[in-house]
């Protein structure tokens, strides 16, 4: 393996069908947009490198089908994901108030129970149906990020996933294999300090 | 003979017959792929197996139009923690064409798998293995595999299209052309479409025809395989009917051999002659000159339609018999025979142990023993090299043996783990009391060559292979034939058969038996005999035994060791 690569995550992605999911997964990926893609089948799968805070890190994206008839199948992908974007459609209500029963699939399916959710509105450059203090609202109440983006315009695409990620590796315990404890242990005290100003 | 009319019928019915993957809904193609991906990556861990899971994958992405979920299925198939099977069983049999079983999932794979044997010219041991893997999967009976494979082989075969003289000019023609000149042909056909059809006769169309697999029986066979020149082809790009085992003659020799020479077992006409899984037997000894000898111990399996046993060292293999059977008739009395058994069981027994008797006799045996064992390796050799050069066809073989016998298949697989283009060659390969090394290292590697299942089967009682490997270095790492072999990959599957045999004198009698416990198909009439439930397994299944059978080692253990503990009170009595 590539000894700079510090770890590989896994991230879900998860939502109601046509919410933009696989757009931001191609826009974060390829940095393409395609008004007319193609409905996902079942689950699609893509790799990314990414460099968070002066580690490098290599995604593995889990981008499940929304559409009803593959609910039974997407929730086998869920194991062992790190981190999981839900992902709803700021022009569409509906996508929003389903949130909620994709939010405890998720947690049923699960195996990792501190998971890091990150909750990820949609289409902002369309006309709005839900505005970002409900969404704001519904993540606070689920304890989980919370960003508002367009595949379409490139807004904040790549911070939800950035934000993600850090949080992520700010929470050790769902990444750190037993082996590698020394590593990590160097590594979050080189990364704390900075961390300390970036707070203040 | 109707044979044309029938053939005209088969073409029509399968123009009729939809194609499997245009009949399921998306996500039934999803699950069907999704199932092969997950089963990929339950059998074949080792990286050396990548190549072929991608070319699977692709296979089976291009079949089901999933061709952009490539790179999904791909790391689906190389995930550490398999996904779970069972939802896509699930969601599976929710389709609407399979209402009827998922047995036409199995049909379409097998279909799949033979068509791109035929363009490739190999029946590669990994499809067939994970064609039973997913009918385990199933829940169905593994012989519907065997039985469909009969059923395409026939269909096949019996198919002759009628010839004009200008077909069988070019039919003759065609033979001349050199095998690497025919793949060429075929390949072009993938470009020039429909054209070339009629230039290259009906070899072009096993590629074209592939994408009519359609759903309904023997006409399916054809549309997925397409009209091609029966037998001929067939037998050509298989090997099933020109390369026959049993006019195997050797041209270069491994060691200092004297005798290979393959046979065949059973000669079950009923079913034709052309197979696409052969098996080879391989026995430890021989008890008397008779052709008899060599079949005997295995007349009662059923693994394949085609099965052969290896003759070698015939003279050697005899002089052994007759020494085990003297040292076991005259020398070593049943009473010995006993407390031996429980003494080896114990495991601790050191050579210093051994009764002077029996020592006092060990010329006897170790000579023939020592030669056999250095000729089976070499012959094992020669074995890997017969199976590298596809004398046996392009199809999966299983190889089984006892004894001497598994040693030989020991070395094939060792020798062949060490060359190249060794892998799905070997289907499963069957080690029942093996003289030689359990250094798992050495076990990790020939796991590699074979596609399926490798047993090791020994027996903790017998105490004519400790005997005979009293006074090698091997202590260190033991004898596979007496103790299971631990390996970091879960690919050996370690069987303990002493509960049915109480030593190496057993194996050729109780074979049957061994081989029913194994999970090995046998006749039913053996079945009856033993009053046995057969049940086929695959590794998974196996561990659940071999839990009960773990269970049994214990109380088993604790026996003996109560055995012992009275053996040495009575010792410090006297």
């Amino acid at each position: 393996m590539d000894p700079s690569v510090l770890t590989t995550l896994k991230i879900l992605l998860i939502g109601q069908s046509g919410v933009g999911k696989s757009c931001l997964l191609y826009r974060f990926t390829d940095d393409t947009f395609n008004v007319d893609n193609a409905v996902t089948i079942g689950v699609d799968f893509k790799m990314r490198k990414i460099t968070v805070d002066n580690n490098n890190i290599k995604l593995a994206l889990w981008d499940t089908a929304g559409q009803e008839r593959f609910r039974t199948l997407t929730p086998n992908y869920y194991r062992d994901g790190q981190g999981a974007v839900l992902v709803y459609d700021v022009s569409n209500r509906d996508s929003f108030t389903c949130l909620e029963t994709w939010i405890n699939e998720l947690n049923m399916y699960s195996t990792k129970p501190n998971i890091i959710k990150m909750v990820v509105g949609n289409k902002i450059d369309q006309e709005r149906r839900v505005s970002r203090e409900e969404g704001i609202a519904f993540a606070r109440r689920h304890q989980t990020l919370f960003i508002e983006t367009s595949a379409k315009t490139k807004e904040g695409v790549h911070m939800a996933f950035e934000e993600l990620v850090r949080k992520i590796i700010n929470t050790p315990s769902l990444w750190e294999k037993p082996e590698d404890v020394n590593v990590v242990r160097c590594n979050n005290e080189n990364s704390a300090p900075e961390q300390s100003y970036c707070s203040c | 003979m109707d044979t044309h009319d029938r053939t005209a019928q088969h073409i029509k019915d399968s123009l009729d017959t939809k194609n499997l993957a245009e009949c399921l809904t998306p996500t039934g193609r999803f699950s069907y792929c999704a199932l092969c991906a997950t089963s990929l990556s339950c059998l074949y861990k080792d990286h050396v197996h990548n190549e072929f899971k991608l070319d699977c994958l692709r296979i089976l992405c291009n079949h089901l139009k999933l061709m952009l979920q490539l790179r999904t299925m791909q790391e689906m198939a190389s995930c550490e923690l398999p996904l779970d099977a069972k939802v896509y069983v699930r969601s599976l049999k929710k389709e609407e064409v399979l209402k009827d079983g998922l047995m036409i999932i199995v049909q379409d794979l097998l279909l799949l798998a033979i068509s791109n044997g035929l363009k490739v010219g190999t029946y590669d041991a990994r499809w067939r293995v994970l064609i039973l893997y997913v009918t385990r999967i199933f829940d169905l009976d593994l012989n519907i595999v065997d039985n469909f494979e009969l059923q395409v082989v026939n269909c096949l075969s019996n198919f002759l299209p009628a010839q004009t003289e200008q077909e069988q000019a070019d039919a003759a023609r065609r033979n001349n052309i050199s095998k690497t000149k025919r793949f060429a042909m075929i390949g072009l056909a993938s470009v020039g479409g429909g054209i070339l059809i009629g230039l290259t006769g009906g070899l072009a169309a096993p590629l074209i025809g592939s994408g009519l697999a359609s759903v309904l029986g023997s006409s399916a066979i054809f549309g997925a395989i397409g009209t091609i020149g029966g037998s001929a082809v067939i037998g050509s790009l298989f090997g099933v009917a020109g390369a026959s085992l049993t006019g195997y003659k050797m041209h270069k020799r491994v060691g200092d051999i004297e005798e290979f020479q393959f046979h065949k077992l059973s000669t079950d006409t009923e079913t034709g002659d052309v197979h696409l899984h052969i098996t080879i037997v391989i026995s430890g000894w021989l008890s008397d000159e008779r052709e008899s000898s060599y079949i005997q111990p295995w007349e009662y399996l059923r693994d394949s339609p085609e099965q052969y046993y290896l003759r070698y060292e015939s003279s050697y293999l005899l002089e052994l018999g007759k020494a085990m059977d003297y040292f076991l008739s005259f020398a070593v009395s049943v009473a010995v025979q006993e407390s031996l058994k429980y003494t080896v069981l114990s495991g601790l027994m050191a050579a210093i142990a051994w009764p002077a008797g029996i020592l006092g006799l060990s010329s006897v045996i170790d000579n023939p023993w020592g030669v056999c064992c250095r000729r089976s390796a070499q012959v094992g050799k020669q074995l890997a090299d017969t199976l590298l050069t596809h004398s046996h066809g392009n199809r999966p073989v299983t190889l089984i043996g006892y004894s001497l016998g598994a040693r030989v298949i020991y070395y094939c697989l060792r020798e062949m783990s060490q060359r190249e283009k060794c892998h799905g060659i070997v289907q499963n390969a069957i080690l029942i009391g093996t003289p030689c090394t359990r250094n798992s290292s050495e076990w990790n590697k020939i796991t590699q060559v074979v596609a399926g299942r490798v047993v090791n089967a020994y027996c903790r009682s017998d105490w004519l292979l400790k005997f005979l490997y009293r006074t090698l270095s091997m202590q260190a790492n033991g004898v596979a034939g007496l103790e299971a072999v631990q390996s970091s990959n879960d690919r050996i599957e370690n069987i303990d058969l002493t509960s049915i045999v109480s030593g190496h004198f057993d194996y050729p009698q109780k074979l049957s038996e061994i081989l029913m416990f194994i999970g090995i198909n046998v006749d039913e009439s053996a079945k009856l005999k033993h009053q046995i439930i057969s049940t086929q397994s695959m590794p998974e299944g196996m561990c659940e035994k071999l839990n009960i059978n773990n269970h049994f080692d214990n109380m088993k253990k604790s026996k003996s060791e109560i055995d012992l503990a009275i053996m040495s009170k009575n010792n410090e009595g006297q």
